[in-house]
């Protein structure tokens, strides 16, 4: 029956008057995807906005995420009514293009993770941040967490602290065991001089390079070799004088790391192309390295033997000076338009917390930002099985964050091209490019953000 | 009363129709007034402020943004690297891609097979084969270690002599597939009986190959050259993934740049401005070349 009056009315459609009758088919067709689609976002968003949790983004990594996934499960266990609606921020060409974007079309999130200072200072020059040294109890929270003096010392921008570092990335030297054993040598250098010796006698009978040198242009590349070197020349001081708007790269700690790499380039100790993974391949000797990497160099390449020391030191620094190393730390912000403060910061501080940061340490293996690491007991058992980054963990009294500045980016861009690829290249004198590097970003320091 | 019942009846038929023809065209319009017609508005308006895409002050400069584009050092830069990508690029993807139409319109079997292998390249997506190219072409990478056999390195993506045509050629393979399915509609759309009479007339494959085909591709070649043009002016993925601009900002390009003033350093205002400039730019060269290489072309 049904068969019957579908071929009929096929047929008469077909027969009669094809045109119109798709016409009218096509019509109410599109009238009901039309009304559809609209009910259907009129519901979502409508459902969006009756929602009471707080939304959370944090870094799009496997071992991050582990940790994140168990806190808050455990978070909204405990605290049904305020629940976290946890997510890894969506995939786009870097972190801060894909916030940018959803704060521009109000779709961020009220607590994100994985911010670097200098662009937690961006948006707190763009007033989309809280200042949580407002917030009630801030100072408990840091005290509790052994993190006061780093906070105090590092974190102020525009006399207010608008991210908490959840963990620290400090750099330090790696020497590749093997090629050291070959050659008989026990003691590692100090200086660049002590360096370039070195590279002297394994390099030449061993037919390997020197020193892994990232020679990209990738503004954030530089924060692993010349800015780390700069802070261990530099014993700890700043490149850059925020308040001054000043930049001191053409100093004799800056002239000595252009130096040093310009002439790591100009002896061949450091190839002018690229190579990926040099150090773990061993062909190179030595390579500047964080915390971070040696899960990772363990996992891939099981094989290689390294040896850990402090960063190397032009020749002028003090022999019994601690050795300063650089950093990297990313952290926890609160957005201005997280609609419920309150319980957003509850979170927050919940989750700064001793059995947080041991976990936390277990499942990703970078250090938690805090001054007690060392000596603190929960922390031990881990550091036990784990003496390699035990020897980073050491170095946390020494280490410095990266400058606070929103023009961070501004300032690595001018530094990659007034600076480093002319370094490598040979193209500038180490001194002439200092001084170039310098006086462009005073220029832009002084222009302002 | 007949005769004016009918009358309102054709009228009202005659609307609805109209209104049906406007329905059907409604979504292409909505789609570009939303995603092509607002952003090219809010653009051109930014152009003249200075805003950082979050904070809700934009602050009028008037002409400055443009200004400080035509001043600045690296518009230059990535002008000269565009005109010497577009040199490296433009040649070798129509040699390429005709080299596949002519093959593709030889082969009687598997045609669409081999037509689809090649449009692969073309449906990649950009961030996955940088990475690919990126391992193959890196100083100790596969290409490298094959070359070392004859005691030659090439370091294709860190001298800056050689960068941007390194990055040229893998644009060209991503897109020799696709421009070579335009060029053979073009040639399976050439008569065969002007190359039977051709050959009647005592025409070699090489005079036939001059006289007749290459001429008749014209309207191929002018799609392919205006495509080839723009694309120049926007290359970004490869570019970004592989070198990040250097080695001494030899593959900095408009996009690039457009990108990093906009999402990087937050200057909204002034990447607006480059893009309506090299837009301007780009769709010059675009008019030029149609001018010089557009013929009419008739079969008869």
């Amino acid at each position: 029956m049904i068969w019957h009056l579908f071929r009929k009315k096929v047929k008469s459609i077909v027969d009669e008057s094809f045109g119109e009758s798709m016409i009218k088919y096509l019509t109410i067709l599109a009238v009901f995807i039309t009304v559809t689609t609209m009910v259907m976002s009129c519901h979502s968003s409508k459902a969006e906005n009756d929602t009471k949790n707080i939304s959370y983004w944090t870094a799009p990594s496997l071992e991050l995420s582990k940790f994140e996934s168990k806190v808050v499960e455990e978070w909204n266990l405990s605290h049904p009514d305020s629940r976290i609606d946890w997510k890894t921020i969506p995939a786009g060409t870097t972190s801060e293009e894909v916030l940018l974007t959803a704060i521009a079309t109000r779709t961020g999130p009220d607590i994100c993770s994985n911010i670097f200072g200098g662009f937690a200072a961006q948006l707190a020059d763009a007033k989309v941040l809280v200042a949580l040294d407002t917030m009630p109890g801030f100072w408990d929270v840091m005290e509790k967490r052994n993190m006061a003096n780093i906070i105090r010392n590092n974190w102020f921008y525009n006399d207010h602290v608008y991210v908490i570092p959840v963990y620290v990335n400090p750099e330090q030297m790696w020497y590749n065991k093997k090629m050291l054993d070959k050659q008989g040598i026990t003691e590692l250098p100090r200086t660049y001089l002590e360096f370039f010796t070195l590279l002297d006698e394994v390099c030449t009978s061993q037919n390997v390079y020197g020193l892994t040198v990232d020679i990209s242009s990738k503004w954030y590349k530089r924060w692993f070799d010349y800015l780390t070197l700069y802070a261990a020349a530099a014993g700890g001081e700043p490149y850059i004088n925020v308040k001054e708007k000043e930049a001191l790269f053409d100093n004799q700690a800056g002239i000595a790391v252009t130096e040093f790499f310009f002439n790591v380039f100009e002896k061949g100790y450091a190839p002018r192309f690229d190579i990926q993974d040099g150090f773990q391949k061993e062909m190179f000797l030595a390579s500047i390295k964080g915390a971070g990497d040696i899960t990772r160099v363990k996992r891939m390449y099981p094989d290689l033997e390294y040896v850990i020391a402090p960063l190397i030191v032009p020749d002028y620094y003090p022999v019994n000076a601690p050795v300063y190393t650089m950093a990297e730390s990313k952290g926890m912000v609160l957005f201005n338009n997280a609609h419920n403060k309150e319980q957003a910061w509850d979170f927050m501080k919940w989750y700064f917390n001793d059995s947080h940061d041991s976990l936390w340490l277990e499942l990703t293996n970078y250090l938690p930002a805090r001054e007690d690491l060392v000596s603190n007991p929960i922390f031990t058992e881990y550091f036990n099985n784990n003496p390699d980054i035990k020897s980073y963990a050491e170095t946390l009294d020494f280490s410095v964050p990266l400058v606070l500045t929103p023009q961070t980016v501004e300032i690595q861009t001018i530094l990659n091209r007034e600076l480093w690829q002319p370094i490598i290249f040979g193209l500038k004198t180490p001194s002439a490019a200092s001084r170039d590097a310098n006086q462009t970003i005073r220029r832009i320091l002084k222009s302002g953000p | 009363m007949q005769m004016l019942k009918r009358l309102i009846h054709g009228i009202q038929k005659r609307r609805f129709t109209e209104l049906v023809g406007y329905g059907l065209v409604a979504p292409y319009v909505i789609y570009s007034l939303v995603f092509w017609v607002y952003p090219f508005l809010w653009g051109l308006i930014i152009a003249f402020k200075k805003w950082n895409i979050i904070s809700p002050d934009k602050e009028f400069v008037g002409l400055d943004n443009f200004i400080r584009v035509i001043q600045d050092p690296l518009f230059w830069i990535s002008f000269k690297n565009i005109l010497f990508f577009m040199i490296v690029y433009i040649p070798l993807v129509i040699i390429c891609s005709l080299s596949v139409a002519l093959m593709l319109n030889r082969i009687k079997i598997l045609r669409s097979f081999f037509a689809s292998g090649y449009l692969m390249s073309y449906v990649s997506a950009g961030v996955a084969y940088s990475i690919v190219f990126n391992l193959l072409f890196a100083g100790d990478g596969l290409i490298n270690s094959w070359l070392g056999h004859v005691g030659i390195t090439i370091p294709w993506f860190s001298d800056p002599r050689i960068a941007m045509a390194s990055i040229a050629m893998i644009v060209v393979w991503k897109f020799m597939g696709y421009y070579g399915l335009i060029f053979l509609a073009g040639l399976q759309s050439i008569p065969k009986s002007l190359y039977e009479s051709a050959e009647i007339d005592g025409a070699s494959n090489w005079t036939q190959f001059w006289r007749i085909t290459i001429p008749l591709l014209n309207p191929s070649f002018i799609i392919i050259l205006v495509f080839a043009v723009m694309l120049s002016f926007n290359v970004f993925t490869e570019p970004y993934m592989i070198t990040g601009g250097g080695p001494l900002d030899s593959t900095q390009t408009f996009v690039m740049q457009i990108y990093h003033q906009t999402f990087t350093a937050l200057h909204a205002g002034y990447g607006s401005s480059f893009a309506i400039l090299v837009a301007i730019i780009s769709f010059t060269f675009v008019f030029v070349i149609r001018k010089m290489v557009e013929r009419d072309i008739s079969y008869g």
